[in-house]
């Protein structure tokens, strides 16, 4: 086929747009939710299965922003 | 300076460059602001648009962008976005949370474009400058043809080829 130049608005350049939108979002929402979390004492193990993945997934992701952040992330169990 | 062309001259590595600097500065912090984990192109332009003193900025404020309008335009199209697969944003305090350092962000895809552009039309215009201007890069970013960006932009209802031909009047030695 040849090339071809899609325009930026359309139905399938607004259905990848939005897979885009919803990965940001999704992103945001998990920082947003898991500090939350962390703050009312959830565990990383429970937020782990909350969130359907492993708590090493948890911790690598989010330790060392939520660090930065005022809570006290000592003695907490997983 | 001296510019080594082999090595590559990406923008991390444009950052200390007095011209360059500030407008990549703010577009770390407009990423980190906005939540994303990377820097892309639109807050690239948001970096560039900060300034209102430089030529670029100038030339795109009397053609209708500035920062205001663009900050605007992504909004409107994130909300559009999203509200076409029946999602509405949820309230901006469910999305508060500690962002990293802006300075640690990286530079995703969509700069990594902007990158190559901007350097391929610096080079294609045998510059008489040593090395690629902020306008290069701004012209970069408004000729994208796909993503967020060139979307933004029709939330605006400017007609691109006008922003594109008021930054061709901006001087390639100054801007």
């Amino acid at each position: 086929m040849p090339p071809i130049t899609p325009a930026p608005t359309g139905d399938t350049a607004d259905d990848l747009a939005a897979v885009n939108a919803l990965r940001e979002l999704a992103d945001q929402l998990e920082d947003a939710a898991v500090e939350r979390a962390l703050r009312e004492g959830w565990s990383w193990a429970q937020i782990a299965a909350a969130l359907g993945v492993t708590r090493q997934a948890v911790h690598k992701k989010h330790l060392r922003r939520v660090e930065q952040a005022n809570i006290d992330l000592r003695r907490r169990n997983g | 300076m001296v510019e080594h062309q082999g090595r590559s001259n990406r923008f991390e590595e444009q950052a200390f460059r007095v011209d360059m600097r500030a407008a990549i500065g703010v577009a770390q912090v407009e990423a980190s602001n906005r939540g994303s984990s990377t820097i892309e192109a639109e807050h690239l332009l948001l970096g560039f648009l900060f300034d209102r003193t430089s030529p670029a900025t100038q030339a795109l404020a009397a053609a209708g962008l500035t920062y205001e309008t663009f900050d605007a335009a992504l909004r409107a199209e994130r909300e559009q976005t999203l509200a076409a697969i029946g999602i509405q944003l949820p309230d901006p305090s469910r999305l508060v949370a500690t962002r990293p350092a802006a300075r640690q962000l990286r530079f995703g895809a969509s700069s990594r474009e902007i990158w190559e552009n901007g350097m391929r039309s610096f080079r294609s215009r045998r510059a008489r400058a040593q090395r690629p201007t902020p306008t290069d890069f701004v012209s970069a970013i408004l000729a994208t043809e796909l993503g967020t960006v060139p979307r933004a932009l029709v939330h605006t209802g400017l007609d691109r080829n006008a922003l594109l031909a008021a930054l061709g009047t901006v001087s390639t030695t100054s801007g």
